[in-house]
């Protein structure tokens, strides 16, 4: 840039100089021109002034030489006398001859003609002097005889009679002595002066004699002045450049005026002057330069800068080009990386798309990298089948984003992946910001989505949303059912560790043609025996640097469209009741003032049913809470807190009111569940509070949060009110019908009849009332992990123990035994017919069990048996 | 870019001269100033403290040796009054007038004041100054002479100074062949000899006749006939440029402040200078 600045520098010192450059040119030709014009003036004026000059001296000569002539032949006439020794008789009647002569060829400008010869005065004009009257020493005596032979021209007088001016002309005679002279009036000189003057040739004519007196002047005043003699007059400038020229004209500038001046000689050494006043004539051309220069001035520089900024557009425009010239440098570059980077994008897709699935396992505590490692095994087993690579490489993407339904898109589009519309393809597109490429073509969308919405379909068409079943589902879906289930089962999860290995081979081959595709499975699981799931298997998470903000906003994004508006600030989307901050501060304010029943509600076994069939069973039961709420809460009290915890106000009712309100929600959520296995495991468990107004929200609140806990922690599936000592409450009294309905609807697992504890205590109570004619043939066994004090805290590995207990129990007892948890670490089994030694082969099998599916266990089983007592 | 550029760098260079070369002309239009070359001439007379003046002593009234042997004269005047101003002294070498430009030229005096008539010749050898004075080479006759005019000079003998501007001017006229010509040293020698009828005719400048007729007793006529109106100048020497132009500068001075009058009205008794 600094160079460019440098340039510009230059261009500008260059412009500035051109300019300048150009302006003296120009001011230089003015210049010249008005010296020209000048010179050409001042001749003009010269010219006049010289014809005036000249005229003037014509007719001054003219005058003055009469005067001269005459003088010139009366004295050769003289002459001739003296030499002829003539009288001074016939001398003196000469000179009255004369006289009378030149009195009229001057028209009387002469008085007549007058003598010193032969040493005697003689007077042609009868003028007879006075007697001191000495001739010789007479001005025209004496200049006539310093001027040796010429006709002298003496300086004017006034004649005292006339009172005009006069001069003498004299001329010395031939013996050198006598001298004849003649008086001339000047007056015609004068007049001949006014009148040129006054003709306007010039401004003033002067007639100066070889002393620079003034012998005329068109100025009268000015007669008789000597200009050599004064200093500083008009008169004296004129003299001083007079003597000086050479010329015949000169300029002489006076009192800042400017006068030209042209100079004859008159006879007799006179001088004549036509002097013109110049200074307007000059001033005017002065003014004109001055005019055209500043005109000139202002004209070329526009011009000019007219020019500099023609020539700096040009330059801009130069400038732009480089500079544009310089960014298609740049554009193909970038071009060139861009192309380098498409290259990249296939492998940056996969990258982005995995991040979305790790942003999928992030929002949802299951493992991580689950979405990685489902679309692993999903292409293993893809490759396996020997599908071709592109669509192995949709079927990859698709099984990358099946837990995309987690993050809360809506049912209708997950569900619907075949009939995708351009526009909301587009749309979906359209709202990509990590780039299009993401999800590349239709083909590989609706492969996500149908992944995503059917990999919960059950081969046996006993699965979810659409009970599509066998071929009708597509093998996309039927591979990522298959892989999904494998990781769900090989990983390990919050509260249990993974599945062993023979109980996953189990769980897949006992599902074939059930849940899973029967060819698949199989050869899924000859692919895992031949180890070729290894290294996915034992593959780390990617520990790269995941931009989980990116693709959260990418699936945002993507799916933005197809929320609900309306429902997505209040309502919960899948329980379909009012999520928790629209749901929660109306319940609070209404328990300030109406007193009733606040009911915390917990769905049991919601991750149990998430982790065996899918989020979609548990999104199913859930949204039947939802159901079950809204019919008992037709006032709207009701709301999701979030994840599988509701609340529920019951208005003004009492204890007794509001126990029969939680068991006829239960009893509405059993009917809702219906035969539906997946879900079969959901119950409520709730915590109730009477609220008495006197309390705050958050007290009550926590008062039902710990009566809720209370139940979670003996066995789930009922109610408990808040009770300070927490103290188990209130057994029910039995209820046949229900007894009996309970079994009936004890689900679809083989094995015992596994009800929940409240339900195992009626039916021991039955049992037990039973037994009073049959006592002896049940027995409880009660099963325990031991748990001893300084393990308290492996909850973990507590549940896990459990859960393989539970397993082992159910897999080992008769139909017609009864099983039940009994809180952290027991389980009760209700025996029929059976003695101790049965009881004992039977507690052995299920330890056996127990300890080859679990055979890290933490905690070691013991059993009691006890006799069912009244 | 670069071309126009260069092409512009050609153009206003050729505009910056052409504008120089107009305004310089302009400017030079108006005033010639004669620059008086220093050639020394002047340092020369001002260090030597003194002006040698070569002249003619027999030429009254310009310059000529009087009853008491003293140089005097309207030219020494002039010149004494020009050597105050200049601040050295006057001195008067009489040279023959023949052989005046040799003298000049040697270095014996420097300068010719003596009344010295302007010819093409002379302004070629030497350098004169403005002239000074008007003459005419007139005729005189003795008092007795019948002689009238020019018409009665044929076959007589005419008398005129050897070196002198008349001599020049005689033999260029008609009159040379007409009429035996006699050649003398001096103008005072040629009155005499005129006088005693050696010569018919004396051809003389106007300037020395009338001074000398009207001093003479004896009777002399001027013929009415002039042979040549004639300039008077100052003679330097050719390359004494300096020196000549600073004499005239004080000789146009005492014009100016009168003084030059005065000199000529003592000895003409009128101002008939023609210094301008």
């Amino acid at each position: 840039m600094e160079k460019n600045d440098r340039v510009n520098l230059r261009l500008s010192i260059r412009s500035m100089l051109l300019f300048l450059m150009v302006i003296l040119f120009f001011e230089g030709v003015i210049i010249a021109y008005y010296k020209m014009l000048y010179s050409e003036t001042r001749n003009a004026i010269i010219t006049s002034g010289e014809l005036s000059a000249v005229t003037s001296a014509e007719q001054i000569d003219q005058y003055l030489s009469k005067g001269v002539n005459t003088m010139k032949l009366a004295s050769y006439s003289l002459d001739n006398m003296i030499r002829a020794g003539e009288s001074q008789e016939d001398i003196k009647a000469f000179l009255v001859n004369q006289t009378a002569a030149i009195i009229n060829t001057t028209s009387e400008n002469s008085t007549g003609m007058y003598g010193y010869i032969n040493g005697e005065y003689l007077d042609g004009t009868e003028w007879v002097p006075d007697a001191d009257y000495v001739a010789t020493e007479r001005p025209w005596y004496i200049d006539a005889r310093a001027n040796v032979g010429r006709v002298a021209v003496v300086d004017p007088y006034i004649d005292a009679q006339t009172n005009t001016v006069m001069i003498t002309f004299s001329k010395t005679l031939c013996d050198a002595k006598s001298v004849a002279a003649m008086d001339f009036s000047l007056d015609v000189l004068q007049d001949i002066a006014e009148e040129i003057a006054a003709r306007g040739d010039s401004d003033m004519e002067i007639v100066l004699d070889r002393k620079y007196q003034v012998i005329a002047h068109s100025d009268r005043s000015q007669i008789g002045k000597n200009y050599m003699s004064e200093e500083g007059t008009f008169g004296r400038a004129l003299v001083n450049e007079l003597r000086t020229s050479d010329e015949g004209f000169y300029s002489l500038n006076y009192n800042d005026a400017e006068y030209i001046v042209y100079a004859v000689s008159v006879s007799n050494d006179w001088i004549c002057l036509s002097v013109s006043d110049a200074t307007s004539a000059f001033s005017r051309l002065k003014n004109m330069l001055l005019i055209t220069f500043i005109a000139s001035l202002f004209i070329v520089s526009i011009l000019l800068i007219i020019m500099i900024l023609t020539i700096e557009k040009q330059l801009e425009v130069a400038r732009l080009n480089v500079h544009t010239e310089k960014l298609n440098e740049e554009v193909a570059k970038q071009s060139a990386v861009a192309e380098e980077r498409g290259k990249k994008i296939e492998q940056m897709s996969f990258q982005t798309i995995q991040t979305l699935a790790h942003a999928i396992d992030a929002k949802d505590p299951y493992t991580k990298g689950h979405s990685t490692r489902v679309s692993q095994y999903s292409v293993l087993l893809a490759e396996a089948l020997g599908w071709d690579q592109d669509r192995i490489n949709d079927l990859k993407y698709a099984a990358l984003l099946h837990d995309i339904g987690m993050t809360g898109v809506q049912d209708s589009i997950i569900n619907n992946p075949k009939k995708l519309t351009e526009a909301e393809i587009e749309i979906i597109r359209s709202h990509t910001t990590i780039g299009t490429d993401v999800l590349k073509s239709r083909i590989m969308i609706e492969a996500a989505f149908d992944v995503a919405g059917s990999h919960h379909e059950r081969y046996d068409g006993k699965g979810y949303p659409k009970g599509l079943s066998g071929e009708d589902i597509s093998e996309e879906a039927r591979i990522v059912a298959i892989a999904d289930a494998f990781d769900a089962m090989n990983s390990d999860r919050v509260y249990r560790k993974a599945c062993t290995d023979e109980y996953i081979k189990h769980e897949l081959e006992e599902n074939r043609g059930k849940q899973f595709d029967p060819d698949f499975v199989g050869i899924f699981i000859d692919l895992w025996e031949r180890g070729l799931l290894d290294d996915v298997i034992n593959s780390k998470d990617d520990e790269t640097k995941i931009d989980i903000e990116g693709s959260s906003a990418l699936l945002q994004d993507i799916f933005e469209t197809y929320v609900s508006q309306n429902s997505a600030d209040e309502i919960d989307m899948t329980t379909g009741i009012k999520n928790r901050n629209a749901g929660e501060p109306v319940i609070a304010h209404i328990m300030q003032d109406t007193p009733g029943c606040l009911m915390l509600l917990d769905m049991d076994n919601l991750k149990k049913i998430n982790d065996t069939y899918g989020h979609e069973a548990g999104d199913k039961a859930l949204k039947l809470i939802g159901d079950t709420l809204k019919e008992h809460s037709k006032d709207g009290l009701c709301c999701r807190l979030g994840g599988d915890e509701f609340l529920l106000y019951v208005k003004n009712v009492s204890s007794n009111e509001a126990e029969q309100a939680i068991l006829a929600i239960k009893d509405t959520f059993e009917r809702l569940k219906g035969n539906d296995a997946e879900i079969a495991p959901a119950s409520i468990s709730a915590g109730l509070v009477m609220n008495t107004t006197s309390e705050t929200y958050a007290e009550v609140f926590n008062q039902a949060d710990k009566a809720l806990y209370h139940v979670k922690q003996n066995g789930k599936n009922g109610y408990s009110f808040y009770n300070s000592d927490e103290s188990l409450s209130d057994l029910d009294s039995l209820d046949h019908a229900k007894l009996i309905e309970g079994i009936k609807n004890s689900g679809n697992y083989k094995g015992a009849l596994d009800v929940e504890y409240r339900q195992f205590v009626k039916l021991y109570e039955y049992v037990s009332n039973l037994g009073k004619r049959f006592s002896h043939s049940f027995k409880m066994i009660i099963i325990s992990l031991d748990v001893p004090k300084d393990k308290e805290n492996l909850s973990d590995d507590l549940e896990r123990d459990m859960f393989y207990m539970d397993k082992a129990i159910r897999q080992n007892v008769r139909s017609v035994d009864i099983i039940t948890r009994y809180g952290r670490k027991q389980f009760l089994i209700i025996m029929i017919e059976t003695d101790h030694e049965g009881i004992k082969n039977a507690v052995d099998r299920i330890f056996d069990s127990y300890l080859k599916m679990n055979e890290n266990c933490t905690f070691s089983p013991s059993y009691n048996i006890a006799d069912i007592e009244d | 870019m670069s071309f126009i550029l260069s092409g512009f760098k050609r153009i206003a260079a050729l505009m910056l001269a052409t504008s120089l070369v107009f305004m310089l002309s302009g400017c030079g239009t108006d005033e010639s100033s004669d620059q008086t070359l220093s050639d020394g001439s002047l340092q020369k007379v001002l260090d030597s403290g003194q002006l040698v003046l070569g002249l003619d002593e027999g030429f009254p009234p310009m310059g000529f040796k009087d009853d008491n042997g003293d140089i005097v004269g309207f030219d020494i005047d002039v010149a004494k009054e020009v050597c105050n101003r200049l601040g050295v002294k006057l001195v008067t070498k009489g040279i023959d007038w023949d052989t005046k430009e040799e003298c000049l030229n040697n270095g014996e005096i420097d300068c010719i004041w003596n009344g010295m008539s302007i010819t093409p010749e002379r302004e070629n050898n030497m350098n004169l100054s403005e002239p000074y004075m008007k003459n005419e080479l007139i005729f005189v006759v003795r008092g007795n002479s019948d002689i009238k005019g020019i018409r009665d000079l044929s076959g007589k003998t005419i008398g005129v100074q050897s070196g002198a501007s008349a001599q020049e001017a005689l033999e260029t006229s008609d009159l040379y062949s007409d009429n035996k010509v006699e050649l003398f040293d001096d103008n005072i020698t040629l009155f005499e000899q005129l006088e005693k009828g050696k010569v018919d005719v004396a051809l003389v400048d106007s300037v020395v006749a009338y001074y000398s007729i009207f001093l003479s007793d004896k009777q002399f006529f001027v013929l009415p006939e002039s042979l040549d109106e004639e300039q008077y100048a100052i003679g330097f020497r050719k390359n004494d440029k300096e020196l000549r132009d600073r004499v005239c500068e004080i000789i146009s001075q005492m014009k100016t402040d009168g003084t030059l009058g005065d000199i000529s009205k003592k000895w003409f008794g009128s101002d008939i200078t023609i210094v301008k």
